[in-house]
């Protein structure tokens, strides 16, 4: 272990390891982060809580090297430190484990966890023997035994290799220690063993910091806590002094006003028209159930990352061997590729829209009408007068802003693309629309023009499923919300009850004493397979 | 644990063994001395070839030029090699040095350019071409007697060409490996970003693993100077896609980060016999390439079905 210093420098509190003031951030016009501070002490488990954007991750990736922030200042034990990139913040002690994983799957748990300082011999040869005895001392340190050195990180689970990146940044013996998400893909109990080792950690000086959803997880592991909210630090509190009413109200702040259009009435008779029954598989969809009406938006909310983003992946047809039934109108479909979704009538807009949902290179034209070229076509090939009044017909009813629709859909804003990948979809006789996330990123203009779609799409009979991470949207555009934590639904809230408040706590896995009464409805969970 | 690494060269040495048990079956001379030096000596010079391009596969990349530089350093090795030991030992330093400066500029390209390494190495392929026709408008030139045997003949049952790809494997491959650079030429293939993330010199690491890919391809130029004891401009065309083939075959990632040795030397000693054994089973020359391409599908298809048992396609799509 690098010796710490225990002499404050000038100006700096004694035993502050890390200071963060004033740091300001914007991505393309928007304000991830302003003037936002924040400050750690050696050896203490500090976590950092904050609603989806709030700043949490930015701040991470500013700590770690990964940005540059616009302003701001960081201080290391006193000493003012910039760093140009990831390599750099890690020679400075300060090591991060990343949401997006940085192993190298084909390598050996040892070759992982030393990569760039490995032993060498006078040869340069990697003395082997040697790393595996290093990396055995590390998981002896900490308790460790069930993980082989050797094994390659392909065999490894999700959470066994999650230890390994957190390895990996330990064998740097670091000062600041960061995890970002570090338990998403952690049981309760793996998350206990990582905090038990954590805290030894923290009894040898060295500093965590750790961004989790899971705030009632890991309340009783950490020392403080620091709250963001819409970019800014609201505030930093012993974790033992505060309850969970306090952190849900600091991470909410005051309401977001935002206009949205009345709600389509659903007929009181209305039939289901999407029904999911049990469905499982995937990589995390656990026993799902639920069913949409004609005229009805479905809204998904919970945590990022609790299997939403598969859901509507496999209602897609992305995955294969799924098990449960998927029902459109009462028809049982058998779904396995999206050609077979989209002939059953359900189209997808997906997560990312640069991806997964355009051909960036290729043309607003183009784009708008691939998915229904066979319309305008005769014997196989493309009219193009019809392909042309199409598109104008969909560019003037989305208002896409374009020059001209010969232009690469790469030279769109944001919120044009996502209107190409609607456009698409619009009128390709699907009845079921399948929203993953549709504004992110987009102006509020052009969110509100994505509202009046949804909106128009209910009135015409369709039916929406709608994931977002802004829970504003749930609030305003869903019939019905239903709650995701670990795959499973966990919750369902109606009407009233959609309230920022319920979705928050049942999202957080809080049993909270809601406003209106009741905290929705909770849905049976199913066992594990 | 050697055998978690090693096991995705199992379809290769499955199908040699195979093909060398029909072969014997219908052949049975080939376990004579003789037999197993025409052997050796027929596939080592795609052997190498097959080390040069797995490297640079190992990267995320592709080297088009790999046969290029084996018919530039045949042409320089037969051209200037004279006739005596000093003269040799000299002239197969400046060989090995050749390939590996032009190993390097494809990296250089690769790494500061970022350009497309199959584009780079299929520009880089006619420029090489075109010095070793320079240098050698005509086949012809010649090596000394010693230097041929040094490298084809054989002691007993055992083939020198065996034992130059033993040498070159475990002396040269094998210790570079297990270098700080040799695991980060894996992790750069495997995950690049992570790479970055991880403080390793990306570009640096691309650099010299395309020029050991060209000293190897320069290895390759002079064993089959030793075999044909004479330059020829054209000669190496042919392996620079057997050499992919090999290195797939072999059981590595053409996306890069996943691969041994063993496989891919196997694989190139399957694909250069299986010729000689289409023709001693009698099938006729008019059909050998349909067949050898045939044996190659089958073979592949059979060592990938488990790739489809993914639940996601787009996982497969990626993969």
């Amino acid at each position: 272990m690098t010796s710490v210093e225990t002499s404050p420098a000038k100006g700096t509190e004694a035993g502050v390891l890390l200071e963060a003031r004033g740091i300001s951030k914007s991505f393309g016009g928007v304000h991830a982060l302003s003037e936002a501070d924040f400050i750690c002490r050696e050896g203490e488990i500090h976590a950092l809580l904050g609603a989806n954007g709030a700043g949490k991750s930015t701040l991470v990736k500013i700590l770690s090297g990964v940005h540059q922030p616009d302003a701001g200042t960081i201080r290391i034990a006193g000493e003012e430190a910039t760093f140009s990139g990831p390599a750099d913040a890690a020679a400075k002690g300060v090591a991060t484990v990343f949401q997006e994983l940085s192993l190298f799957t084909h390598l050996s748990v040892a070759q992982n966890i030393m990569i760039g300082h490995e032993p060498t011999g006078a040869l340069g040869q990697i003395n082997r023997k040697h790393m595996r005895a290093t990396v055995k001392g590390l998981f002896e340190n900490l308790g460790i035994t069930h993980l082989d050195p050797e094994a390659l990180i392909s065999e490894l689970s999700l959470a066994d290799r999650q230890l390994v990146e957190i390895f990996k940044a330990l064998s740097r013996r670091p000062r600041l220690l960061i995890l970002d998400e570090g338990t998403s893909a952690l049981g309760r109990k793996e998350v206990e063993r990582l905090f038990e080792l954590l805290r030894k950690l923290a009894k040898s000086g060295t500093s965590v910091v750790f961004i989790s959803h899971r705030m009632s997880e890991i309340r009783e592991f950490v020392d403080r806590m620091s709250i963001f909210r819409n970019g800014r630090h609201v505030a930093s509190v012993n974790a033992s002094e505060c309850s969970d009413e306090e952190i849900v109200e600091m991470m909410l702040g005051e309401r977001v006003e935002r206009a949205f259009p009345q709600r389509n009435v659903v007929a009181a008779d209305a039939r289901p028209l999407l029904e999911v029954d049990h469905l499982s598989g995937g990589t995390r969809i656990n026993d799902v159930s639920f069913s949409v009406r004609r005229g009805e938006v479905v809204g998904i909310a919970g945590l990022e990352g609790q299997g939403q983003g598969e859901l509507l992946l496999a209602l897609f047809g992305a995955y294969r061997r799924l098990t449960g039934e998927i029902r459109v109108d009462g028809k049982p479909v058998r779904l396995g590729t999206p050609w077979r979704a989209k002939k059953a009538g359900i189209v997808l807009i997906p997560e990312d829209r640069k991806t997964e949902g355009l051909i960036l290179p290729m043309s607003v034209r183009e784009n708008i009408s691939f998915a229904t070229l066979p319309k305008y076509g005769s014997f196989g090939f493309v009219l193009p007068a019809r392909e042309r009044a199409f598109v104008e017909e969909m560019i003037a009813r989305l208002s896409v802003r374009v020059g001209s629709m010969e232009q690469p859909a790469r030279s769109l804003s944001g919120g044009n693309q996502q209107k190409l990948v609607i456009a698409k979809w619009l009128d390709a006789g699907s009845d079921i629309f399948l929203f993953y996330d549709p504004t992110r990123g987009i102006d509020v203009g052009t969110k509100h023009a994505f509202y009046e779609l949804i909106t128009d799409l209910t009135k015409q009979g369709k039916a929406v499923v709608l994931y977002t991470t802004e829970p504003v949207e749930l609030i305003g555009l869903c019939h019905r919300v239903l709650i995701m934590d670990d795959g499973a639904m966990v919750t369902e809230l109606t009407g009233a009850d959609i309230t920022e408040e319920n979705i928050l706590a049942a999202s957080l896995g809080l049993k909270r004493k809601a406003p209106n009464g009741s905290a929705g409805s909770p849905v049976n969970r199913g066992a594990r397979p | 644990m050697i055998f978690r690494r090693y096991k995705t060269s199992l379809v290769a040495i499955v199908a040699l063994i195979l093909l060398l048990a029909y072969y014997w079956y219908k052949q049975p001379l080939i376990l004579s001395p003789f037999g197993l030096r025409t052997l050796a000596n027929q596939g080592t010079t795609l052997a190498l070839a097959a080390l040069a391009q797995l490297i640079v596969v190992l990267t995320g990349g592709v080297d088009l030029s790999v046969g290029a530089i084996v018919g530039l350093t045949n042409c320089v090795a037969a051209t200037y090699m004279g006739t005596g030991p000093a003269s040799v030992i000299g002239v197969v330093i400046l060989t090995l040095a050749v390939g590996t400066v032009a190993g390097m500029i494809n990296g250089l390209f690769v790494a500061y350019g970022r350009i497309q390494p199959i584009i780079v190495t299929l520009a880089t392929l006619y420029v090489y071409s075109g010095i070793a026709l320079l240098i050698r408008p005509q086949p012809g030139g010649a090596v000394p007697d010693f230097y041929a045997h040094a490298l084809t003949s054989a002691w007993g049952y055992l083939p020198y060409a065996f034992v130059v790809v033993l040498a070159v494997a475990l002396l040269i491959w094998t210790p570079i490996m297990r270098t700080r650079l040799g695991t980060a030429i894996y992790a750069v293939g495997d995950n690049p970003g992570g790479a970055h993330m991880s403080a390793i010199n990306v570009n640096r690491t691309l650099i010299a693993a395309y020029a050991l890919g060209g000293f190897f391809a320069a290895c390759a130029g002079l064993f089959l100077t030793a075999q044909t004891t004479s330059g020829d401009a054209n000669v190496g065309t042919t392996y620079t896609l057997n050499s992919v083939a090999a290195v797939v075959f072999g059981g590595a990632l053409l996306g890069g980060g996943r691969g041994v040795a063993l496989g891919p030397i196997v694989a190139a000693y399957f694909i250069s016999i299986i010729i000689s054994v289409l023709f001693a089973s009698g099938v006729s020359p008019f059909y050998q390439s349909i067949f050898q391409g045939g044996i190659l599908i089958v073979v592949l298809v059979f060592g990938n079905a488990w790739t489809l048992r993914a639940r996601n396609w787009l996982a497969v799509l990626r993969s």
